[in-house]
């Protein structure tokens, strides 16, 4: 046989892969890729280039294509289909990341998508890496018909699967309508986009046809409401470069999977430093508020507070944070808004984070300076009882290290939360502004002396004195200190050192639960 | 002089030279006390049976005052976190085989 009958060469079979490549990378089309741009938006590679370390993506599955005939798909095949999907970096640590097309067919959810988005999350839960996904979809594609529905199926239960295993981040960056927002709901961190995301089960017209409301996509379920009354989304972006520059951010306090610890950094700040502004930034007055932030950033190492849902249920804070250059999770009171008391909403936002921590082997810290649960006729009928109780859960099940800094008031079952030992908190300190008590003096009095006081001459004065009696008894941390429920009262300027070094205790913690298939949390 | 009287004239000598002894250190003691006056009153409360954080004597109020000062300069002076101690040296290290066991062990690999 001759030379000239042999296949063609290796270069251009090359060349032909090369062709394939392009367009599998031109998505929809240019004319579609124009029309992304000028709404503001970026394509999904861009989007996935932007989010990842410079050259390091790693794309599979781009030549994919659905197999479907009905309703003119035969005509709409697209290498790749309507989502980008691989590997890459961010600050040198692998992620793996899948980026929804809208220029494919509005970046509809298909059977491909669905398989290839469940062939990355496959990979990412048996490498342990943590998965990002990029949602911008108009949602099920129609016309394939159970084919969609199945593939979100295949989806929800990854991202339950992955729940624990992996972290999983998701950046809404378009619409996300009907079903398709249980797998951001289920995901570990959702980022919405001001602007040009929004989430809802059933849209405004829906919405108007079957109860008369009229709102519109931003009301119904842009980032501001998402972000600040739902509490479906930890952060609001105000653009998509802000959206993935926060991703980024997160995923530099994530550990890989849940086998390993969050990553070290080396530290930048002075692990001996003693922010002498601490010893008088708590008011005396113990109706006075002031910015718990301001404690957590001047006993964290310096510009590492990351607050997570910061403008959902704003009476709590919580947040990643570095001591040392350990990651560590934090949650706090915040006396700034109602008084810092706990309500249905923060009950949620504390018990979520706490089990992400505790899954991915994050210490907790928490500062507190709440006066309890909020009374109310409309916190009861809407189940503080069942919300409050998922904090109590979520305290008692971690078994990572948990300390806590009793900065003021720590009443009845807000005290036995947050900073309890009997709840298994490893190590509790108290500043010299903490109080412990069952409930308030105020209300101490009325239940303690309610009949002396009536039966008093004056009875205002003889108020104010057991008032007085009560807070010289419970206003300070002493009595507590005394019978060892607080380890060790603090100078507020040594909370930093002080912490630093109960971490390095408790830094190889072995934590210990029951054999079970699984706890009942209150949900 | 028999054996007898010898002994009994020792044993007078030794008793004679040890209560000059006693008397010599009665005499030195009452001089001391005739030198240093007013100091029994502190040695007796001192004794007493009771807390110090339970005395009540407001003139004693300045002084533990002080000595509580003085006490928590000490305290600080010792556990001041003036570099010593290399703090945070634990968390620059990997963790080890024990946390990675009682991972496993939660996770239900043991």
């Amino acid at each position: 046989m001759g030379a000239k009958d042999k296949t063609p060469s290796g270069k251009d079979q090359i060349l032909e892969l090369e062709e394939i490549r392009r367009q599998a990378a031109s998505g929809g089309g240019d004319k579609r890729i124009k029309a992304q741009h000028d709404k503001g938006k970026m394509t999904a590679r861009e989007r996935v280039l932007f989010l990842l370390d410079e050259g390091s993506f790693q794309e599979i599955d781009a030549l994919m294509i659905h197999r479907h005939q009905e309703f003119g798909l035969d005509e709409k095949r697209f290498p790749g289909d309507s989502v980008v999907v691989g590997f890459g970096k961010v600050d040198g640590r692998m992620v793996a990341v899948f980026s929804q097309d809208f220029t494919v067919m509005g970046g509809s959810f298909s059977e491909v998508q669905g398989q290839k988005v469940a062939k990355i999350l496959d990979l990412a839960m048996d490498a342990g890496v943590p998965v990002v996904g990029l949602m911008d979809s108009v949602g099920a594609r129609i016309q394939e018909g159970v084919f969609s529905l199945a593939a979100y199926s295949e989806l929800f239960w990854r991202n339950t699967q992955a729940s624990g295993v992996i972290p999983q981040i998701s950046v809404m960056l378009g619409p996300c309508a009907g079903g398709s927002v249980y797998s951001p709901g289920l995901t570990d961190f959702v980022i919405m986009t001001r602007g040009t995301s929004h989430m809802f089960i059933t849209g405004p017209k829906v919405i108007k046809s079957v109860t008369h409301e009229e709102v519109d996509f931003e009301s119904l379920g842009g980032a501001g409401v998402h972000s600040a009354k739902s509490g479906v989304a930890h952060f609001a972006a105000d653009s998509e470069k802000d959206a993935l520059n926060i991703a980024r951010q997160l995923l530099s306090y994530l550990p890989g999977n849940n086998a390993e610890p969050p990553p070290y950094v080396p530290p930048q700040d002075d692990p001996y430093r003693q922010d002498q502004a601490l010893n008088s930034l708590v008011p005396t007055d113990t109706d006075e508020a002031y910015d718990m932030r301001q404690v957590i950033e001047r006993v964290v190492d310096k510009t590492s507070f990351f607050p997570v849902h910061l403008d959902f249920a704003p009476n709590a804070l919580v947040g990643f944070a570095r001591l040392h250059g350990q990651a560590v999770g934090v949650v706090a009171n915040q006396p700034n808004a109602l008084a810092g008391v706990l309500d249905i909403d923060s009950s949620d936002k504390i018990a979520r984070f706490i089990r992400f921590c505790d899954a991915y082997n994050f210490p907790l810290i928490t500062f507190v300076d709440t006066p309890g649960f909020l009374p109310g006729v409309n916190q009861e009928h809407g189940g503080i009882i069942r919300h409050g109780a998922k904090i109590v859960y979520a305290y008692s099940e971690a078994t990572v290290p948990k300390i806590a800094v009793i900065v003021r008031k720590a009443y009845g079952g807000a005290y036995i939360v947050l900073s309890s030992k009997h709840i298994r908190t490893d190590l509790v300190y108290a500043w010299p502004t903490a109080e412990i008590a069952v409930m308030g003096a105020d209300g101490a009095v009325d239940v303690l002396y309610g009949k002396e006081i009536k039966a008093a001459e004056n009875a205002d004065q003889a108020r104010e004195e057991f008032v007085a009696a009560y807070k010289e008894k419970f206003s300070k941390p002493y009595p507590a200190a005394a019978s060892g429920h607080v380890d060790e009262v603090l100078i507020p300027s040594e909370t930093r050192p002080k912490l630093i070094a109960a971490l390095e205790l408790l830094k190889n913690k072995q934590g210990s639960t029951r054999p079970k298939k699984h706890g009942n949390m209150p949900v | 002089m028999n054996e007898f009287g010898q002994g009994l004239s020792l044993s007078g000598i030794g008793i004679l030279i040890t209560f000059s002894a006693l008397g010599i250190l009665i005499l030195l003691i009452l001089i001391l006390k005739a030198l240093f006056p007013n100091k029994d009153n502190d040695l007796e409360i001192s004794g007493s049976e009771k807390s110090p954080l339970l005395q009540n004597d407001p003139s004693r109020e300045e002084l533990r005052k002080k000595a509580a000062a003085v006490g928590v300069t000490v305290l600080l002076s010792k556990r001041s976190f003036s570099g010593k101690g290399e703090l945070g040296s634990e968390l620059e290290k990997p963790v080890n085989a024990w946390w990675q066991r009682g991972l496993g062990r939660i996770q239900g690999k043991e």
